[in-house]
């Protein structure tokens, strides 16, 4: 419960401050269109229109993850403004007692590696609600076909070319760190890849649009362009007396589009959801792995776990087995300054073989009479667990 | 005579001046070829279809038997024989469709559809059968291809509304050719297109009939010798083809004297008495035509297209005169139905004209433009490279990737899938449960296509779209026992959580779509037929139980199994079925109370503390199964709500019943599926699993000189799996194997498997300053080190 107020309570600080005042009166307008919008499309009895019109559904949930990665923002910078100045506070404490560091806070937190994630997740999940809204919206239609009822035309073009301001508004104008990562990092859509494709042939005979055509189009921008047009020649076939299959037919190739710009972008976040390597990242972590590996002490790698975070942020975890005679302290510290530069949040794992054989050799060990201590791990060291 | 090879690609890259000449007569046969498609429409008007086909085949016979002498150099033997006869009766039927479909569909659109290359359309089927082979760039120009001319041929099919021919209720009656076009009708009705449709469908065989016999006859026209001399040889045996079959359609011309004949007979006594002599009439106005097609269709396009072969390549020739084709047939056309209008009055079967004509439409006018494109872009050869670049080595050489994907058969992929799916009892049980829905789903479909009933169809269109989740997950439960490769490094587990979240997040779409409809038809209250209705609902309630039992019992096994060891909770399966129960409780009162659904959020809410305190390890046996679950349980919730809903308009006639049921059930849905939904984001979220408690720490920090600890992260990799990573800071004298291992120890009895510590000393950070290595993430462990 504690969670969801502090949750609320960030968001009336959002409501409160002025740079964010702009976004909360396109969500505001953003919620109305798509109250209007809906209840024209259902009016209308047109699947291709319904189709079109959860792109405004989409909006509110792209506007949703853009008050998330503002919040995580948020929240980072107090957080390091709290550990500055906890850090500060040490520095004056560790003057007065010095006893007080080895009490360490006892603060395991829920999240241990912060709110970065969340913004993945936001973005999964509204590719992926938008991606089964389109599934959803298939079988309607073809459900609708067999119905077979009567579609009025006078709503389509406007409620598609109110979907098509607030969609443009809300992409052009809400600042979304996440999506804007996801955009530009996911491998192209379908729909991208063969408008490139026609660009650059059409560039092929008139080169002076090459600055304006060939750089990479936002996909969700193209998505509205291909919706709206779909929309409009639906309207005008509708009226030319062509039958609701047309509207069948325009609702899948939309529902289509939508799979199309989606799939990538749920991929790329799934994968990371999914704890992996991004592929980009694995070549240049090859490399540092291989440097590593090179080094005076260090005999194999195991269990190599490197996973991205969030965007851009990348965790490991690793097992070096190393030499009996190496110092383990060493050996970390070069393989860390080896990898430390690419994976942000590190932890290396240094262990020998058979390092009992030696320490019973050295130390005789006089207060524990059972060396091997993972057979019996109740008691050892003097140290009892309890079960 | 030369010999010429389809294949010769001597002359690849000829520059367009040198061949400009053959470009331009290219050109200029292909528009009398056009020209000649719409002389024999004309002509089909009035004439048998084989006569036709015979009289041309004959004048060409002849043509190329003084021109080619085919028989002079020919020695046969008998397979050869054999082999020529196959093609030739091939050919003929090939003929006799494309000419039946010209007279169905008028000649644009025959030529629209039947006029494209082989490599148009063998670059169609590559596109949509073979995707792997093909470089990425070439791939999406193709499938555009593919697209446009499907698109096209659709809009033929379905937007060209011929509609001066819908209005003629008995459209045979007028044609002449009366027994063939009996039975065509016959069988187009039985399927239920118009008959031009009919006329698309034929040509479209037409057309990939005549690929497939092209490209199987390649050898045979090398062993007979040449192109030329094949076309030769098999033009005349195909006019010996022909010889019965027309003497036959005349017979029967003369037994049934009510065909057109007949009628133009009457037509030219009665109102062209001023034309002089009927039988120079008939004669005039058919060998003269059809010398005429027998020129343009038969022997100069022939001619000029092998010369254009050679001079040019095959692909410019094709593109060239496809699109010739295309735009001159177009414009042809244009000006013919303008003609024909003018002349209609005057002319002695005006009347008839008027009513075969096929007129241009926008669905015309649309596919014609899309033709043009995908013949462009189908026919536009695909930069071939060989072998696909995959990166760079460690020597900096590149990679490339030569072999080709390994394809399997299909069956073996079928067999080992199935052998996957089997062997473990969750995906077993999906599976089964799949097998069962999909079986009642095809009874239901074909029982309602047989009925005719769309209440059934588009429950039967409703499950099947359930039936993905079932998908998803089965999948999702195969590929979590995949294993870890390099990229996954921590193994495929998590997809199961994905998976369950992924079908929570159905779950709210459907719940979101059928509370949208409910609130559409609470305003207005649709009747409702509940016919089938109720009889249906409790099938799917049957088989959704069926489900249920299946799936909770999968819960109540993994709950006692999974707990293991230390797990105190030994009562899970009561809490789930009193879970399950306060479902199905709920929801038969939901009718009568306003304030269940809150009832059912309480007892939710308990349910979830209770278990939450009690082993939350258990608790998140299986996130893809419960995912599955709840799926099926919002199954059964809906078709309970369709039961009572019928019943209730059945009984009392409350049409309003239907979307307030709807309603309660899509808020139950949504409810049930909130902290499920929850509960896997949190695992996706990398939430400290609650049973990592301040103790183990406490624990590690006391140990023997272990000073702090920092950067302490555990998470939940999947239901049963959890990872963990520690820094430890220990005291300059202390052995680090000892108080790893000591750890490990403590988080291995905490039932964390995967763990990997960092043990640090004061030496470690000097080493680091000494390597000028970034300490930005170590702020806090450095700290403990700092302030000794």
């Amino acid at each position: 419960m504690g969670k969801s107020t502090s949750v609320l309570t960030s968001i009336f600080y959002l409501v409160k401050s002025s740079h964010s005042r702009s976004t909360i009166i396109i969500t505001i307008t953003t919620l109305l269109i798509c109250i209007t919008v809906f209840t024209m499309a259902g009016q209308a009895n047109s699947m291709a229109l319904q189709a079109y019109c959860s792109l405004c559904i989409f909006d509110l949930l792209f506007i949703g993850t853009a008050l998330l990665s503002a919040w995580i923002m948020e929240n980072n910078n107090t957080k390091v403004r709290q550990k500055m100045q906890n850090s500060n506070n040490i520095d004056n404490n560790s003057i007065n007692n010095s006893t007080s560091l080895f009490i360490p806070t006892q603060t395991i937190t829920t999240f241990s590696y912060g709110t970065a994630r969340f913004e993945v997740l936001a973005v999964f999940t509204s590719t992926m609600l938008s991606i089964l809204g389109a599934f959803f919206i298939l079988k309607e239609s073809i459900e609708k076909y067999l119905e077979d009822e009567i579609i009025h035309t006078e709503y389509l073009m406007l409620s598609s070319i109110l979907t098509y301001i607030i969609h443009m508004i809300v992409i052009y104008f809400v600042r979304n760190q996440a999506f804007d990562h996801v955009i530009a990092a996911s491998s192209s859509s379908w729909l991208q890849e063969h408008v490139s494709d026609m660009f650059q042939s059409v560039c092929h005979y008139i080169p002076g649009l090459s600055r304006l055509l060939l750089p990479r189009i936002n996909p969700l921008a193209l998505l509205c362009w291909c919706g709206l047009a779909i929309v409009f020649s639906d309207s005008f076939l509708l009226k030319m007396g062509y039958g609701h299959f047309v509207d069948t037919l325009s609702s899948l190739l939309m529902a289509f589009m939508t799979f199309g710009t989606m799939v990538p972008m749920a991929i790329y976040s799934g994968k990371i959801l999914l704890q992996t390597t991004p592929a980009p990242m694995i070549g240049q972590l090859d490399k540092c792995l291989h440097e590593a590996s090179r080094l005076d002490g260090v005999l194999e790698f195991r269990h190599e776990h490197f996973w991205a975070l969030s965007f851009g942020t990348l965790v490991g975890s690793l097992h070096v087995r190393c030499r009996r005679d190496a110092d383990e302290q060493l050996v970390l510290a070069h393989v860390w300054n080896k990898l430390a530069n690419v994976v942000q949040i590190l932890t290396i794992h240094v262990f020998k073989d058979d390092w009992l054989r030696r320490q019973t050799h050295t130390f005789m060990q006089p207060q524990t009479g059972n060396p091997v201590l993972s057979n019996n791990p109740s008691t050892y060291n003097g140290f009892v667990v309890v079960t | 005579m030369f010999d010429t090879d389809v294949f010769s690609k001597t002359s690849k890259t000829r520059p367009v001046s040198d061949v400009l000449h053959i470009i331009i007569l290219l050109i200029i046969i292909k528009l009398l070829k056009t020209f000649g498609l719409f002389i024999t429409y004309d002509l089909l008007k009035s004439y048998h279809v084989v006569l036709i086909l015979f009289l041309a085949t004959l004048f060409t016979s002849i043509c190329l038997l003084f021109i080619q002498k085919p028989f002079s150099s020919f020695r046969p033997n008998k397979i050869l024989i054999c082999r020529l006869i196959k093609y030739t009766i091939c050919l003929t039927i090939i003929r006799l469709l494309w000419l039946f479909g010209l007279t169905l569909c008028g000649p644009l659109r025959t030529i629209l559809l039947y006029e494209h290359s082989d490599i148009v359309i063998i670059a169609c089927f590559q596109a949509l059968f073979s995707s792997s082979s093909i470089g990425p760039q070439g791939q999406t120009s193709r499938i555009r291809g593919v697209v446009f001319f499907i698109l096209a041929v659709l809009a033929i099919f379905a937007f060209d509304n011929d509609d001066s021919r819908q209005n003629i209720d008995h459209p045979e009656g007028h044609l002449h050719h009366r027994f063939f076009a009996h039975i065509f009708y016959q069988l187009t009705s039985l399927i239920g297109v118009a008959d031009h449709k009919g006329g698309v469908i034929l040509l479209l065989i037409a057309l990939f009939f005549r690929c497939g016999l092209n490209s199987w006859s390649k050898k045979l026209v090398i062993d007979v010798g040449g192109q030329k001399k094949f076309y030769a040889i098999t033009t005349c045996l195909s006019t010996i083809c022909l010889i019965p079959m027309s003497f036959i359609i005349l017979l029967f011309n003369n037994l049934f004297p009510d065909s057109i004949d007949s009628i133009r007979s009457t037509f030219q006594t009665t109102i062209s008495t001023t034309i002089t002599s009927s039988l120079f009439d008939n004669i005039s106005s058919l060998i003269i035509p059809i010398i005429l097609i027998t020129l343009f269709l038969f022997i100069l396009d022939f001619y000029v297209e092998q010369l254009a072969i050679i001079k040019l390549d095959r692909i410019r020739t094709f593109r060239y005169g496809t699109l010739t084709m295309i735009f001159s047939s177009f414009i042809i056309s244009f000006i013919w139905v303008k003609t024909i209008r003018i002349t209609s009055n005057n002319i002695w079967f005006g009347r008839m004209m008027q009513i075969e004509e096929h007129e241009l439409s926008g669905g015309v006018v649309f596919a014609v433009i899309m033709f043009a494109f995908a013949t462009d872009l189908l026919i536009s050869p695909i930069k071939q490279r060989s072998g696909a670049f995959i990166g760079y080595n460690q020597e900096g050489v590149p990679l490339f990737n030569l072999t080709h994907q390994k394809s399997q058969s299909l069956l073996l992929i079928l067999k080992s899938s199935l052998r996957d799916i089997l062997a473990e009892s969750d995906s077993r049980r999906i599976f089964y449960f799949l097998c069962i829905n999909l079986m009642f789903t095809f009874v239901e479909l074909l029982y309602g296509a047989w009925t005719n009933s769309l209440g059934l169809l588009s429950d039967g269109f409703h499950m099947l779209f359930d039936c993905t989740a079932l998908v998803v997950g089965l999948y999702a439960a195969l590929m979590s026992r995949w294993k870890p490769t390099r990229v996954f490094s921590y193994g495929y587990g998590r997809v199961e959580v994905l998976s369950g979240f992924v079908n929570g997040l159905f779950l709210v779409v459907v719940a979101f779509f059928v509370f949208y409809e409910a609130i559409g038809r609470l305003f207005e209250p649709p009747e409702i037929n509940t016919n089938r209705l109720l009889f249906v609902s409790v099938a799917g309630f049957a088989v959704n139980m069926i489900g249920i039992f299946s799936f909770s019992h999968a819960h109540a096994h993994a709950h006692g199994g999974g707990g293991g060891g230390s797990c105190p909770m030994s009562q899970p399966t009561p809490t789930k079925e009193q879970h399950h129960h306060g479902h199905s409780h709920d929801h038969s009162h939901s009718h009568s109370h306003g304030s269940s659904s809150h009832d059912h959020e309480h007892s939710h809410g308990s349910n979830e503390k209770s278990s939450h305190h009690g082993h939350s390890h258990a608790l998140t046996d299986n996130a893809n199964m419960r995912g599955v679950f709840l799926h099926v349980l919002a199954d059964t919730l809906g078709s309970v709500g369709v039961i009572i809903s019928s019943l209730l308009i059945q009984y009392f006639g409350w049409n309003i019943s239907d979307p307030i049921c709807s309603l309660f059930i899509s808020i139950m849905i949504f409810l049930s599926v909130i902290p499920f939904l929850k509960e896997s984001a949190m695992t996706l979220l990398l939430q400290t699993p609650s049973n990592i408690q301040y103790e183990i720490l406490d624990r590690i920090l006391k140990l023997d000189q272990v000073q702090s600890y920092s950067d302490e992260h555990f998470w939940n990799l999947s239901s049963s799996m959890t990872v963990g990573t520690i820094h430890i800071q220990i005291a300059n004298d202390g052995d680090e194997q000892r108080v790893t291992a000591q750890v490990q120890t403590i988080l291995k009895e905490a039932q964390i498997q995967n763990v990997a510590i960092q043990v640090e000393k004061q030496a470690f950070f000097n080493h680091l300053n000494g390597l000028n290595s970034a300490l930005g993430q170590l702020a806090s462990s450095q700290r403990t080190f700092s302030h000794r």
